[in-house]
């Protein structure tokens, strides 16, 4: 079975490299490569400017104007994405709520990576009490359905958070909420993962010779370990993206999500889940359900890109 | 390549061997929401639990689709003139049908109310409810097997309502307490094998279904259906969605947006059953609340700036319409009644009247420094965040701002202890759907002893309302037994409770029912839903 | 090793506790278990005091959760609900409660049954699901992830990884009533064979039936979660098919089946095994969202319901089955992990 006793390759044997090219130009020319990643980019950078660039195009006001007398109206020139159930603009709303989705997506993954990494690589490297009293910690949060920790959590801070101002906007404090709960629910994975590259890569000739040549451990973490865990954390990172976005869509989904009046693309999508707004007003769930699919889709595939781009092996040409 | 051939081919087999889910076409296939927590009814609080126990528990009598009382278990209804009602009014004596047994062929007697009575009241019994036999009822007695004498501290005009809707088998239960010292655990409760009313249970496959057939014995009439399949389905698109595949028969708590879809193939009809609910606004009259609610003409303007009629007529469209009354569409409503008017204008006169202006230019009213901004809270309600949205939108354009919070039922109707927002008083604005103890009209939500406060934990007046007339008034309606003299009290009663706008009807809430159209003879009640299953049919 | 695993099941005991008090706080602070008893709107607000009481609601949460975890012999119990701590009746106590360390997991406040039956019935139905789905979305995630990293950037790569992606990134609920309504409702229109709206696996009469009923909720799972593993998968099998020994591998001239499934897959897997070994246990715990589209009566379910009436003793029974699986599947895992990577070593 073990017959391959594999040595991990040494960094300085893929260095023969035709041009003199620093390691960032390497990633980048890689990344550029990546056809998936470049397309992802784009749209990636197009939904940013689209939220935050359509705020100048749209008030806040206009977004929460509503006239029952026009509601669940199809796409027109007037409304560009048709009306919802209180004849709101739904192009409007999808800006607005963009913004939070988009928040939520990029505030919770942050909260997921710094406490994740932090947790497995210190717990990896050091071992020992360190390891045995944060992989206990980790296991505590692992053992816990994410989802329904995420539930129990949602249900107990629930209208507790006071509305928040923030970037000149007043957000439901549910919103800080969604964003501190999906973080700090999800980070245990990723502390796995780390932790276990750490401690194949701790044995490696390259942290031995570190080791040897007397760098203070937080050297040789920061500087040999965690590059060289970078694309775990990367394929993680995307997928907490995607992940904490879609969670938020779940929470609301399940009624605990962020609170009316504040909008986002998951409480959106969830208040077009009845019978007759499913088949009659498709506009309704179709345009938040792109936007999240386009945005998780583009997060995706930038974070393969950024991958293969990241990973020293990948270079076909060598 | 071949594998997926394979993989093809065995997808394609196992469509061709499709089975066709022909539902039993003898059963009529019901969707609930919900699934009953229990099917002993001491248990629960359940409307979804009480009314799949129509099926199986009877009750003295039922509460038909007119709000008649339809003799069951008791051989007529007990009335003055037949010497069921004493004349003093405090004792009521109920003949019970000599030929009524339980399933299992045991007579069913008085002295099981007797013992029903007993295990309602039994201290060690965790029941939901002992209402109304620790607060109204001295003492049950079985005069003779066939004869039950019920005595009430004072005359008691809601009797019938609320009398022994469901009946305990002694003879099965009563050796199941002396054992454990509670029903609490009792297998009857989940297992209820010996019942009093048409159907039996067959099995109860818990989060999946429930399923009944037809009780041999049932002394009242034979089932004409094979049995009823009770699914439960918690999401509403699913059950919509169901009922249109025809997957299901019946559905309740149908949103009034999906009713065209419903209807729309000919097979379904949705039928509106009224239960006694009142879709409303409580103003928070108690010092948690805002100064301004304080002014009865400002809860007024508030009304009229709230467009009532724009939102039954839009996002209920049009199936339910704006009330008045507290008890709408009953005879108890005050005669002509009348919604008070959607009127921005009149309103903007009483609010600067009250001497809330804006006087400090910042778009909204004040007064003597205090800002006109109030808190509208309710549950998490879809349609209720919808009409907040609404309200929001139309007081800040008159100057009143709002605030709104959604709180989960759980925390929304949390008890004063426990700080529920209502209960304690965190609002200036609930909304939410209310009745009295319906199909009687009596209620306590507005009297003055009923104020929750740290004495007075379990107080149910959340609006805080307190006129000593009003109290009196209620009082003396639940003694009187005579229902034309209890009618006119209650015009006078309804014309307070209008002309004071503690709470105001946001609409007439009838409850929603989908029915198949196969399904005839349904006769469904707001009291008792399924009060006719037995006699409910099937055509082909 | 033994000693390890003592030592690793001993470290799980302080774990039990944390986790359990952190959850019990948290759900007895959440809100009302007596708000509506489930009704329409609160029942009276005399019942509800007497049953805090009778339930034990009414005592501080520290001894709720000692009650909880050891039982309630050592204490009075207001039998009555009068208000009035009793003496413990001689003839028998009602509700003795022996505590969660004895195997107690106490009584539902909604159906006042105890905790383990309520879960334990839903417990095949919710690991027939999430097994099946299991299978599938590994099934096809090893065939994705596996062509998609040897034939990295070619057209098939491009499209298994895009459609891939796209179901990834819907949300779950849209794409179970996209199924529920071209498959169920629509199908059934246009009378081709159809999938039930309701998926309810006490209904099948055979094993077929049990598959029919189970297409939509799983086919729902599965497309939406095949990208999480076929990415991973790909990830690894790209490192290792890159790596120096591969290399090494091809140029001693074996063959490019051979060193896909004798090398590189062996190594790709060590990274997966981790991944099920750690997913495995999270089946208890069900899918909340498609189980309430489809009506399925599992875990996921169970937990949503009776955390909307606060039913602490049955989501606390389903949370710590799902931790002690949690514990003794990561041991597990990393028992194999030391089995697999040799360079690993504990001690």
């Amino acid at each position: 079975m073990a017959s391959v006793t594999a040595s991990r390759p040494i960094q300085l044997s893929t260095s023969a490299e035709p041009k003199a090219q620093t390691p960032t130009q390497r990633v980048i020319r890689r990344f550029r490569r990546h056809k998936a990643a470049m397309v992802g980019l784009f749209i990636l950078v197009g939904m940013i400017l689209y939220v935050f660039g359509g705020a100048f195009v749209y008030s806040e006001a206009y977004a929460n104007f509503n006239d029952t007398s026009i509601r669940l109206q199809p796409p027109s020139a007037e409304h560009p994405m048709g009306t919802d159930r209180i004849g709101r603009d739904i192009l409007a709303r999808t800006i607005y709520g963009g913004q939070i989705s988009l928040l939520i997506g990029v505030l919770a993954v942050l909260v997921e990576i710094t406490v994740g990494t932090a947790v497995g690589a210190l717990a990896g490297f050091y071992g020992g009490l360190v390891d045995a009293v944060l992989m206990r910690l980790t296991e505590a949060m692992l053992s816990i359905p994410s989802l329904l920790l995420l539930l129990v959590m949602a249900k107990f801070f629930s209208s507790r958070i006071p509305d928040v101002e923030l970037l000149g906007r007043t957000f439901s404090g549910s919103v800080i909420v969604i964003i501190l709960i999906i973080g700090l629910t999800s980070w245990m994975t990723l502390a796995r993962i780390v932790r276990s590259n750490v401690l194949s890569l701790k044995e490696t000739e390259f942290v031995l010779a570190a080791r040897a040549l007397g760098l203070p451990n937080r050297r040789i973490i920061m500087a040999h370990i965690l590059p060289n865990t970078l694309a775990s954390i990367i394929v993680s990172l995307t997928l907490g993206v995607a992940g904490a976005i879609l969670s938020e869509a779940y929470v609301s989904f399940l009624g605990l999500g962020v609170q009316a009046p504040t909008a986002s693309w998951g409480n959106m999508l969830t208040e077009a889940q009845e019978f007759q707004i499913i088949r009659d007003a498709p506009w309704y769930w179709f345009f938040p359900g792109l936007l999240i699919l386009l945005t998780v889709l583009s997060i995706n595939f930038v974070g393969d890109g950024l991958r293969d781009a990241l990973d020293p092996r990948s270079d076909k040409k060598v | 390549m071949k594998r997926l051939v394979c993989v093809l081919l065995v997808l394609m087999l196992a469509v061709g061997l499709a089975p066709t889910f022909a539902q039993d076409a003898s059963t009529v296939n019901i969707a609930l929401q919900q699934e009953p927590d229990t099917l002993s009814p001491l248990y629960t609080a359940m409307w979804f639990a009480a009314t799949v126990q129509d099926l199986i528990h009877a009750p003295l009598w039922f509460i038909d689709n007119n709000l008649n009382l339809v003799p069951t278990i008791a051989a007529e209804i007990p009335s003055t003139e037949n010497g069921g009602i004493s004349a003093d009014g405090t004792v009521i004596t109920v003949k019970l049908r000599p030929d009524a047994v339980w399933s299992d062929g045991t007579p069913l007697t008085a002295a099981d109310y007797v013992f029903t009575y007993d295990m309602t009241l039994a201290e060690t019994n965790t029941v939901s409810s002992r209402f109304p036999y620790d607060e109204k009822v001295a003492s049950v007695v079985a005069a003779d097997p066939q004869t039950l004498v019920v005595t009430y501290n004072e005359p008691y005009a809601a009797w019938y309502s609320n009398l022994f809707n469901y009946v305990l088998p002694a003879h099965i239960l009563q050796p199941v307490f002396d054992a454990d010292g509670t029903l609490d655990n009792a297998d009857w409760n989940r297992n209820p094998d010996v019942v009093s009313g048409p159907f039996v249970l067959e099995a109860w496959e818990p989060g999946s279904h429930m399923s009944f057939v037809p009780n041999a014995n049932y002394y009242a009439g034979q089932a004409k259906v094979a049995g009823f399949y009770v699914r439960f389905v918690p999401d509403d698109a699913t059950v919509v969605s169901s009922l249109i595949a025809g997957d299901s028969d019946v559905g309740t708590f149908i949103a009034a947006g999906d009713t065209p879809a419903l209807t729309e193939g000919g097979n379904i009809e949705v039928v509106l059953v009224p239960s006694g609910y009142n879709e409303g606004w409580f103003f928070n009259l108690r010092d948690s609340g805002h100064p301004a609610l304080d002014d009865v003409n400002v809860r007024r303007a508030l009304v009229m700036l709230f467009n009532r009629d724009q939102i039954n007529a839009d996002l209920n469209l049009g199936l339910v319409q704006t009330g008045s009354s507290f008890w709408e569409n009953t005879p108890y409503q005050r005669p002509d009644a009348a919604p008070i008017p959607y009127d921005p204008a009149m309103a903007a006169q009483l609010l600067d009247e009250a001497g809330w202006v804006d006087s400090n230019g910042d778009g909204t009213r004040d007064k003597d420094g205090v800002e006109l901004v109030l808190r509208y809270v309710t549950n998490q309600r879809q349609l209720r965040k919808d009409i907040q949205a609404i309200v929001q939108q139309e007081f800040e354009a008159a100057g009143v701002g709002v605030d709104i919070q959604n709180f989960d039922s759980d925390i929304f109707f949390a008890s004063y202890g426990e700080g529920g927002p209502v209960s304690i008083g965190e609002y200036d604005i609930a909304e939410y759907s209310a009745t009295s103890s319906f199909p009687d009209p009596d209620s306590s939500r507005f009297l003055c002893t009923q104020i929750p406060t740290d004495e007075k934990p379990d107080g149910e007046n959340d609006t805080g309302l307190c006129l000593p007339e009003l109290d009196a008034l209620f009082a003396e309606q639940a003694r009187t037994v005579d229902i034309n003299a209890r009618i006119a009290i209650f015009h006078q009663i309804d014309q307070i409770m209008f002309d004071q706008v503690a709470w105001t009807n946001v609409w007439y809430d009838p409850d929603l029912w989908a029915i198949n159209t196969r399904i005839t003879n349904t006769l469904v009640s707001g009291a008792d839903p399924l009060w006719n299953a037995v006699n409910w049919e099937i055509s082909s | 090793m033994s000693r390890y695993i003592v030592r690793r099941l001993l470290q799980a005991i302080p774990l039990f506790l944390i986790v359990s008090l952190i959850i019990f706080v948290l759900l007895q602070s959440a809100g009302d278990p007596l708000a509506t008893l489930g009704g329409r709107t609160p029942p009276r607000a005399a019942d509800r005091e007497r049953l805090r009481r009778q339930l034990g609601l009414d005592q501080p949460i520290l001894v709720q959760y000692a009650i909880w975890l050891v039982g309630n012999e050592w204490m009075f119990i207001d039998e009555n609900g009068d208000g009035v701590n009793d003496p413990r009746p001689q003839n028998g106590p009602t509700r003795v409660r022996y505590g969660v360390l004895r195997g107690d997991f106490g009584d539902s406040i909604v159906t006042r049954t105890p905790a383990i039956e309520i879960i334990m019935d839903r417990m095949p139905n919710t690991l027939l699901l999430m097994g099946a789905s299991e299978l599938v979305i590994l099934s096809f995630a090893l065939l994705i992830g596996i062509i998609s990293a040897v034939k990295q950037y070619s057209m098939l790569d491009n499209i298994l990884t895009g459609t891939s992606f796209v179901l990834f990134s819907m949300p779950v609920f849209l794409m179970a009533f996209g199924l529920m309504y071209i498959f169920a409702v629509k199908f059934r229109e246009w009378g081709l064979p159809y999938f039930p709206t309701i998926s309810n696996p006490a209904e099948a009469n055979n094993l077929l039936e049990l598959l029919w009923y189970m297409t939509l909720p799983v086919a729902t799972l599965s497309l939406i979660s095949i990208a999480a593993y076929s990415r991973y998968i790909r990830s690894n099998m790209l490192e290792v098919i890159n790596s120096d020994y591969i290399r090494t591998a091809r140029s001693k001239g074996l063959t490019e089946r051979n060193i896909l499934y004798r090398h590189a897959f062996k190594n790709a897997a060590l990274p997966l095994a981790t991944l099920i070994g750690l997913d495995i246990p999270f089946f208890l715990g069900g899918a909340v969202v498609t189980e309430r589209i489809f009506a399925w009566p599992g875990m996921g379910r169970l937990f949503i319901d009776h955390l909307s009436r606060l039913d602490y003793s049955v989501l606390m029974g389903l949370l710590m089955l799902i931790t002690v699986a949690v514990v003794v599947f990561q041991l597990l895992t990393d028992l194999v992990y030391t089995l697999l990577d040799p360079r690993i070593r504990y001690t």
